[in-house]
């Protein structure tokens, strides 16, 4: 894929401009339609999509189709939220007034996609702003350029015109000159803490010729835990955590990168975890069998391969497995004894990295979970009512898992975002994520006229 | 509609007569006192939310090593109730109706629970569990050992597990030649029988059971599968596949007969799998399973059981949106297993047939099918759990047929999955014994053929929460009924708060005498009726 030049980028943006005006006249219905049509293009082509994940972002079988299936779970469920937040609402229903509340769109939505959820992520993103009557300007990330463009495809097969949706391939730079431009309204965004507050801050500042104060919807990263108390089903445990940490070799914003266990149970935990890390089958994604692929790219691994190595400055060397080769391969680490200060336990790695801490009661290890500048995912292996119930009240994250693991959260069940710095709150797949993209309006008639108003 | 056709639905009711006759005298050991108090069995029996909180409990028990921490935790669960329960065998009924046992000791709960799980664990170890196996082949009766264990989410566990397995088929043959010779139980149709068997449960031997990984899945098991294998047809002793979650069943069956086609292992007869009759494609497996061994140079055991694992297969399966592979009606199970039953007592050339099963209609339709075939008795076994449904052992056993044991053993911890799924099953509203020790339904109900307008009263006729154990044993035992006041209470849903009050445990505390009932007096109840 060719990286756009900047002024393919103001073209981008001004055909969408042009392109606005019959989208946003398109009635909601048809809008509505094309997800779903998109939804079953996708359905027919879920096995030829899914081996696109595997070749391109290197993700295992099952996860894989499992991408697959959250992007077709995004496109029916918002389909399903505009048919009903479409309708204009009346407020009140007292006489002689009538009060209507209406959603419309905002305007040029820039979508700025990771890679890691390479057809899921942007397709929420895109179609949210799709159904929603705006025109989008999509820049896939550069490490999965093919999947965007085959989005973009699938969703112009379906009905989307194309000045309605373009997609635009580029790196960060691409990215950062579609939020300064000024015909750009809104920006979702999926993504690092870093990026997303430099997203925030372009979007502040007002260019020439701005109409209206950009929005940003911002999925940030995460430094999720989970804790494991004294009571807990430790094979589930085990495997809840095993699965969190090294899912798509932990390339996920919801992974889990600190296991926070019951000093009681400690040593048996580490013990079995040990093994069970030992026995992950780390290998090529074209394998069915593979449980760990590779990493995105050489870039990823080598600044994995650093936290590795000042993990063990800081902590205590659990198990580092091997790495098959060749390949941007980094084997499943687990350091043990680490500290609430060590960067193990603040920074987000992003990779297959776990920092097991040790807690001497369920609130200490409450304390440690809530102690660092993230909110987005969080999970608990208990079966103490009381410690649930703690839990329930006190961990401080936008996604809450008690016993299970902690990713792979489900459209329309689970609606997935953090605050604090894991993102502005919202949440994607849930009940309020479409308004994001709109202005809502009040209307309001008086219809008394000369003493009559229309019975009701 | 029932497979035997109308024709042998009097001969079912004869022999379903004779066997609960023969079954009287004994009572089923699961509500017995020695386990829990009678408040404990009332209130599981008729307040679903307390029956969670309770096997939850228990569930978690053994791992917590704390003892102080098993008082916290039992009051979490079941409040102030908790010395009620677990305080009433140890004399602390006074104390009970004050604020709680302060006195309620964490060990004295785990010796409890611990007594309650011996009842279906036969030992910790197969030195323990000697005794206890000694036992019922004295009595008779035969036996396949089920090894307890964590669930395998490591090679190492994989490794254990298949160490454990070659150390238990070792220890078993050891002592099981030292016992006398007992014709019944070691040989058949087809030949000899080995004195031991062993069930094994296939995803303990590797964290990769995979089905969307066949191969891989292959290799790994099998790997661990060889010398298990090896040993087992050296001795020779019985190897039986467990059937498992409805995901690994094709999976399973493909691992089954791949190795058993393989040269070294075809022409061992000694081999077997359980097979599910709440699964929908079980017929089709069946099939299948049967033109298989006509190739093969040995014949197979089928295990015929229900299922253990409908609840926990129905509900990840409604999570996942998939659809549903099993029968949703109890009917259904029971209809499909009286057909299954027909098509194994019909290939009994080339296959040993064994029914898993605490049903008194099932047992009787079994032995009625079999009488129709002509078959001789040897051509057969049942099997049951350990601890389950005496009553049914001591009738099968007395009509002077093979009875197998199904028999867990070991350590506590694993143990108490198990303990709680046999918990669950015979507390269940579809427990045939729940409903005729505890609810007493008349013979003529018990008897009756699967059929959803049958005379099966209403309420079973739905599948809502059956528990339908490995080997169907719906029945419990307990010849002790509510007290009366109790029985027509309606299912509660009250909160844990209300329990205190409810009135269940106050019967406890005024210890009623509770009358009862044994299928004996019933079987002669419904005569009267029945003339």
């Amino acid at each position: 894929m060719t990286t756009a030049r900047p002024d393919e980028i103001d073209q981008a943006v001004r055909s969408a401009v042009t392109g606005w005006q019959r989208w946003r006249e398109t009635a909601a219905e048809d809008r509505v339609n094309i997800l779903r049509g998109a939804a079953s293009l996708m359905r027919q082509r879920r096995d030829e999509l899914a081996a696109w994940e595997i070749l391109e972002c290197g993700k295992p079988w099952r996860e894989a189709d499992a991408d697959l299936a959250e992007a077709i779970d995004f496109l029916e469920f918002y389909a399903a939220e505009w048919q009903r937040l479409a309708i204009p609402a009346r407020l009140g229903s007292e006489p002689g007034e009538l009060n209507h509340r209406s959603y419309h769109p905002r305007g040029v939505t820039a979508v700025i996609a990771p890679w890691n959820f390479p057809l899921a992520i942007p397709t929420g993103m895109v179609s949210a702003a799709l159904v929603t009557g705006n025109p989008v300007v999509f820049k896939p990330s550069e490490r999965s350029s093919v999947l965007g463009q085959l989005l973009t495809d699938i969703l112009r097969q379906a009905g989307v015109p194309d000045d309605a949706l373009c997609c635009v391939a580029g790196g960060p730079e691409i990215g950062r000159l579609l939020v300064q431009h000024s015909d750009v309204a809104t920006i979702a965004f999926t993504g690092s803490k870093d990026v997303g507050l430099n997203i925030m801050r372009d979007a502040s500042a007002v260019a020439p010729g701005q109409i209206m104060i950009k929005r940003v919807i911002a999925e940030m990263g995460g430094k999720n835990a989970i804790i494991v108390d004294e009571t807990a089903d430790l094979d589930e445990a085990i495997t809840g955590i095993v699965t969190s940490f090294t899912g798509y070799a932990g390339q996920k914003c919801s992974a889990c990168s600190r296991a926070i266990v019951h000093a009681s149970i400690y040593d048996l935990f580490l013990d079995r975890l040990k093994e069970a890390v030992l026995s992950l089958i780390i290998g090529n994604p074209e394998e069915p069998g593979t449980q760990v692929g590779p990493v995105i790219d050489s870039r990823a691994q080598t600044k994995i391969t650093e936290h590795i190595a000042m993990g063990k400055q800081d902590a205590r060397l659990v198990v580092e497995r091997a790495v098959p080769g060749p390949g941007w391969y980094v084997g499943p680490t687990v350091f043990a004894d680490v500290k609430p200060t060590h960067r193990l336990a603040q920074e987000e790695i992003f990779g297959p990295v776990l920092a097991v801490m040790k807690a001497e009661s369920f609130q200490e290890a409450l304390t440690l979970a809530n102690a660092t500048s993230y909110a987005l995912t969080g999970g608990v292996y208990s079966r103490s009512p009381e410690n649930l119930a703690l839990a329930q009240q006190q961990f401080d994250v936008g996604n809450l898992y008690l016993n299970r693991p902690i990713t792979g959260a489900l459209v329309g069940r689970q609606p997935f975002g953090g605050h604090r710095f894991s993102g502005v709150g919202s949440k994607a797949g849930g009940q309020d994520y479409l308004m994001q993209f709109t202005v809502s309006r009040i209307i309001s008639e008086n219809t008394l006229r000369r003493g009559f108003a229309p019975i009701e | 509609m029932h497979p035997g056709g109308p024709s042998l639905e009097p001969e079912i009711r004869r022999i379903g007569e004779q066997l609960a006759r023969l079954s009287a005298g004994q009572a089923p050991s699961m509500f017995n006192r020695r386990w829990w108090s009678q408040a404990a069995i009332n209130l599981a029996m008729h307040d679903s939310a307390f029956k969670t909180q309770l096997f939850r409990f228990i569930d978690v028990l053994p791992s917590v090593v704390d003892d102080a921490r098993v008082v916290t935790l039992a009051q979490e669960y079941l409040g102030n109730v908790s010395a009620q329960i677990f305080g009433a065998q140890w004399g602390l009924h006074a104390m009970a109706a004050t604020q709680l046992g302060a006195r309620l000791t964490g060990k004295a709960i785990r010796t409890q629970v611990e007594q309650m799980a011996r009842s279906f664990i036969a030992g910790g170890t197969v030195a323990e569990a000697e005794p206890v196996l000694a036992e019922l082949w004295t009595q008779g009766r035969s036996w396949s050992v089920d090894l307890l264990g964590e669930a395998t989410i490591s090679d190492r566990e994989g490794d254990r597990y298949r160490d454990r397995c070659l150390k238990a088929l070792h220890e078993l043959t050891q002592i099981a030649t030292e016992w006398p010779s007992v014709p019944l139980l070691e040989r058949d149709h087809l030949g000899l029988i080995p004195r031991v068997q062993l069930s094994l449960k296939i995803s303990a031997l590797s964290p990769h059971l995979d089905p969307i990984d066949p191969e891989g899945s292959y290799r790994s098991v099998v790997a661990r599968l060889h010398p298990i294998l090896d040993l087992a047809m050296k001795l020779p002793a019985s190897l039986i596949f467990d059937m498992e979650q409805a995901e690994t069943k094709d999976l399973l069956i493909e691992i089954f007969t791949r190795l058993f086609s393989e040269p070294a292992y075809r022409t061992c007869p000694h081999v077997g799998l359980a097979l599910q009759a709440y699964h929908r494609e079980t017929q089709r497996d069946v099939d299948h399973l049967l033109t298989w061994v006509r190739h093969r140079s040995a014949p197979i055991t089928m295990r015929l059981v229900k299922g253990a694992y409908w609840d926990s297969d129905i509900i990840r399966y409604r999570q996942r949106g998939w659809s549903i592979p099993l029968f949703e009606q109890k009917v259904e199970t029971d209809t499909n297993y009286e057909t299954l039953t027909q098509t194994l007592l019909t290939h009994t050339t080339i296959i040993r047939p064994a029914f898993g099963t605490h049903n008194l209609r099932t047992l009787a339709h079994i032995e009625a099918t079999a009488r129709s075939l002509k078959l001789s008795p040897e051509t057969w076994e049942y099997q049951m759990i350990f601890g389950m449904a005496e009553p049914f052992q001591q009738a099968i056993t007395q009509l002077g047929r093979r009875l197998r044991l199904y028999a867990p053993i070991g350590e506590l911890l694993p143990g108490m999955a198990y303990l709680v799924r046999r918990l669950l099953e015979n507390t269940s509203n579809e427990s045939f014994l729940r409903k005729e020790y505890v609810e007493s339904e008349s013979l003529t109900t018990l008897l009756a053929p699967p059929s959803p307008g049958g005379a099966a009263p209403a309420k079973t006729a739905s599948h809502e929460a059956p528990r339908m154990s490995d080997f169907t044993m719906s029945r419990p035992a307990t010849l002790q009924r509510p007290a009366a006041g109790l029985q027509c209470r309606p299912p509660s849903r009250q909160s844990e708060r209300t329990w205190a009050r409810s009135g269940y445990l106050q019967s406890e505390a005024a210890s009623h005498p509770v009358r009862s009932s044994s299928l004996a007096t019933r079987t002669g109840r419904m005569r009267q009726s029945g003339t």
